[in-house]
């Protein structure tokens, strides 16, 4: 068969040149007709460079060639675009969300056809296996019927092509474990009547569970492509990291028994009833699946939202819940998982993000030392291996990765009991990741003591001495060092709802 | 020897040079009034006044909450302290009487703001109010101060300048000494950035907006105080014309040395700027009215300057979604 005539997408020969930096050297991708190809990547490999000059913001080198379906690509014609934040309208419904960028159809006197723009949408949700309301505001939707609904606006834009492409820049950044996997289904659904797909993601469990092809970029270069059924997950983690991870080894140091934290009877949002407590070194992780009050916890704890009850005790001595500044001032920090929101300035330099909760220690008489501010900041700097490595820069200019590891920094320089952690590793790449777990856990055995939540099993597996398995906002399991594994914790969060449906 | 040049590029100090080509412009055109020490003199003097406005509305700015109630404040301000000297206070009671009403104003949009009201709107609310007390006081007639030694505390000459002068200078340094080199400063500004980001970093951030307003208050009632000794009469109707002057001082600054924050030095060349570019056409003979429209027009070109260097404006829109990935593209 003429290899040309099944591709949606042939690129080669593609560079990207900034002034002072090749982004993109001489790159191959060939997505199929019918397959979901993956494109996985560091951050800074030129996966978004990738992406942008296929949706027509950076112009490629003169040299490269993209051609769609065998023809050259002209204005993006035939290629929908899903990106991360979903570019919908939370306040406007489904329908209305449906027709933003396109025009409406009218009935006879002028006015928009209400009904005609329901059924087109109804059709747009149903190829992907959805049916949900579409008359209620997007915000009340779940995070999958709302990357449903985007995913359907994105391919009404390519109507009428026969072999369209979707490009799905990651998918399931803002999606809980449980809907991932009904999100894969309507992207099978989806390629099977034809459309190629272009998977961007961090995920790479996500690369194995929905993806027929893989291709790895690494500093500017298509590394390899290969069919996933015949590679397995630490070979692909060596070809986008370039040397092997090093796993967090299971070699803890025995615990003490001195205990740091104490919550009893937390109540507030979704959380009912907990109780648990914190030793000192340890790393205990909180799962459960998204509405179980598992992403609300540590929020009560450092009082970014109200409580309704409970009491908290930090060596011995009572929290007084509901300010972070309290909180704070009694050695209990947070690390949000909203990093852009609740974490950086993006506009404020390295440094003023880092030394913001710890300005006294610098003051010279009355005025805050530059030199000493400069100084420690720099020890961060080199401790956390920051790129670029230069604190004057604004945060908002680092990459996902290198944001967290300010927002860490800003909270290692103080004199800290309990750090918690919330979705820690969110749109981090996989280098990064591996080295803010290296850091928790050699802080840990310093005599920090942590406390993680996240939807990530196996990023919980990998760390934590203890994993707390929350449900329905109450304790449903406690899973020790022993037997500890992914697998458990989800076993654990999904039986335990079951077993509770069985009970009503 | 990179950090002169970089200090004094034109994208540092833009107004420094919009300043010399002012100053050119007008020296060539009306010499003969223009070039005159009585000029220099009254430019710099009358326009401590707004200096003082401009740096009231930076305060609450870099803490991300806007001030509308400045210029009525400062007409309340005025007119108080010339009621309060026509029934016989010193004053040196009048004038901390003043700097009161300017308090009493500044404590209740704080309040307001505190109890969950946009500061857009409690300011503006708490400045319709703050009017009626000023025409209530000075059953909107100017009320004369003859008191000579109040006068000269402004009017003066000291080291062949106004006496105003040296007041504002210092205000604005106390100002700078708090903005860059407190603690309290670095709360301010990311209180502006990121109120969320802030708050779970504890920064106490609605005491941060609260003290802002405060201060923005206080200075507007200092202003006023200056104002009734400068020119001799409290005036209700004054007041509001401080305040377009004032942020587009504000906004202009905010494009000036400190390349996006809100800041004192930025924001007082940028007010002598406006002032000589309004001063000039005056003495060119310009109708009265050209100054409201240099002024709003500064005001819409300030902003749309700041926001451009903030990076929110593009002329170049190829594609809505693509841009998107652009700028979260910069993230990565």
């Amino acid at each position: 068969m003429n290899d040309r005539d099944e591709l949606v997408l042939q690129v080669s020969s593609l560079s990207k040149t900034f002034p002072g930096q090749q982004a993109l050297i001489d790159v191959e991708l060939k997505v199929r007709v019918g397959e979901v190809h993956a494109l996985v990547g560091q951050n800074g490999s030129g996966k978004s460079t990738l992406i942008k000059i296929l949706s027509g913001y950076h112009q490629a080198d003169a040299e490269s060639v993209i051609l769609f379906n065998g023809e050259p690509l002209i204005h993006q014609k035939g290629i929908a675009f899903v990106h991360q934040d979903l570019a919908l309208v939370p306040t406007l419904n489904s329908i209305e969300n449906m027709a933003l960028g396109h025009s409406y159809r009218l009935t006879r006197t002028g006015s928009i056809n209400w009904r005609q723009q329901h059924d087109l949408t109804r059709s747009g949700i149903q190829e992907f296996g959805a049916d949900f309301d579409l008359r209620v505001p997007v915000a009340q939707l779940s995070g999958l019927q709302r990357t449903i609904l985007a995913m359907a606006r994105a391919m009404g834009s390519v109507e009428g092509i026969e072999r369209s492409l979707l490009v799905l820049d990651e998918p399931t950044a803002s999606l809980p474990k449980s809907e991932v996997a009904l999100l894969m289904d309507s992207i099978r659904r989806l390629s099977a009547r034809g459309a190629g797909v272009l998977y961007v993601s961090h995920h790479l469990g996500e690369v194995f569970d929905v993806c027929d092809r893989v291709t790895v970029l690494r500093d500017g270069r298509s590394i390899t492509t290969t069919n996933v059924k015949e590679i397995k997950y630490p070979q692909l983690v060596k070809l986008i990291v370039g040397h092997s991870l090093n796993e967090q080894s299971s070699e803890h140091a025995a615990l003490s028994t001195e205990q740091v934290m104490k919550v009893d009877n937390l109540a507030g949002g979704s959380v009912i009833d907990l109780s648990f407590d914190v030793r000192k070194g340890e790393i205990v992780g909180l799962a459960g699946l998204m509405g179980s009050g598992r992403e609300q916890v540590l929020k009560l704890l450092f009082g970014a939202i109200g409580t309704t009850g409970g009491r908290v005790h930090v060596d011995g001595r009572p929290l007084r819940l509901g300010s972070p500044k309290v909180a704070i001032d009694n050695g209990v920090a947070l690390v949000p998982a909203e990093r852009k929101e609740h974490g950086i300035f993006a506009n404020c330099s390295v440094q003023h993000n880092i030394s913001l909760p710890n300005l006294r220690p610098l003051l010279r008489r009355l005025v805050l030392s530059q030199s000493r501010e400069y100084q420690v900041v720099q020890q961060w700097v080199e401790r956390m291996d920051l790129h670029p490595a230069n604190q004057m820069v604004n945060a908002g200019l680092l990459s996902g990765g290198n944001q967290q590891k300010v927002v860490l920094a800003r909270w290692m320089g103080i004199d800290l009991k309990v750090l918690l952690l919330d979705e820690p590793t969110q749109g981090v790449d996989v280098g990064a990741k591996s080295a803010i777990h290296e850091l928790l856990v050699e802080a840990a055995k310093e005599g920090l003591s942590i406390v993680v939540a996240s939807s990530d099993a196996a990023e919980l597996a990998a760390i934590c001495d203890r994993v707390i398995v929350i449900h329905d906002g109450r304790l449903g399991s406690i899973i020790s060092r022993d037997g500890l594994s992914g697998e458990r914790i989800v076993n654990e969060c999904v039986s335990s709802s079951a077993d509770e449906m069985r009970d009503q | 020897m990179n950090r002169w040049r970089s200090a004094l590029s034109i994208r540092n100090i833009s107004a420094i040079y919009v300043w010399f080509a002012l100053f050119a412009l007008f020296a060539v055109w009306v010499p003969e009034t223009f070039l005159t020490l009585g000029t220099l003199r009254s430019v710099l003097g009358s326009n401590s006044i707004t200096t003082l406005a401009a740096l009231a509305v930076v305060v609450p700015l870099a803490a991300g909450a806007f001030d509308l109630s400045v210029g009525q404040v400062i007409g309340a301000s005025s007119v108080t302290i010339a009621w309060a000297m026509s029934i016989g206070w010193t004053w040196e009671m009048a004038s901390l009487l003043g700097l009161l009403i300017g308090m009493v104003a500044g404590l209740l949009s704080a309040t307001a703001v505190r109890l969950g009201v946009n500061s857009f709107i409690a300011t503006l609310g708490i400045s319709s109010i703050v009017a009626a007390y000023t025409n209530f006081r000075s059953k909107q007639q100017q009320v004369t101060i003859t008191d000579k030694g109040f006068r000269d505390v402004f009017l003066r000459n000291f080291l062949g300048l106004p006496r105003s002068i040296y007041i504002t200078l210092i205000v604005a340094i106390v100002l700078w000494y708090v903005l860059t080199k407190r603690p309290f400063g670095r709360q301010i500004y990311s209180t502006g950035g990121n109120a969320d980001a802030a708050r779970l970093a504890g920064v106490r951030t609605h005491l941060v907006i609260f003290i802002s307003l405060l201060i923005s208050a206080g200075l507007a009632g200092l202003a006023g105080v200056m104002n009734a000794g400068r020119s001799g009469v409290g005036s209700p109707t004054v007041g509001p014309s401080y305040l377009i002057p004032a942020f587009a001082a504000a906004f202009l600054g905010s494009t000036q040395l400190r390349k996006g924050e809100f800041n004192v030095w930025g924001t007082v060349i940028s007010v002598y700027v406006l002032a000589t570019g309004v001063k000039g056409l005056q003495l060119a003979g310009a109708e009265a009215y050209i100054t409201d429209i240099f002024s709003g027009a500064a005001l819409l070109l300030a902003v749309l300057i700041s926001s451009w260097e903030r990076g929110k404006f593009k002329f170049r829109r190829p594609n809505v979604l693509a841009e998107r990935s652009a700028s979260r593209g910069a993230a990565e």
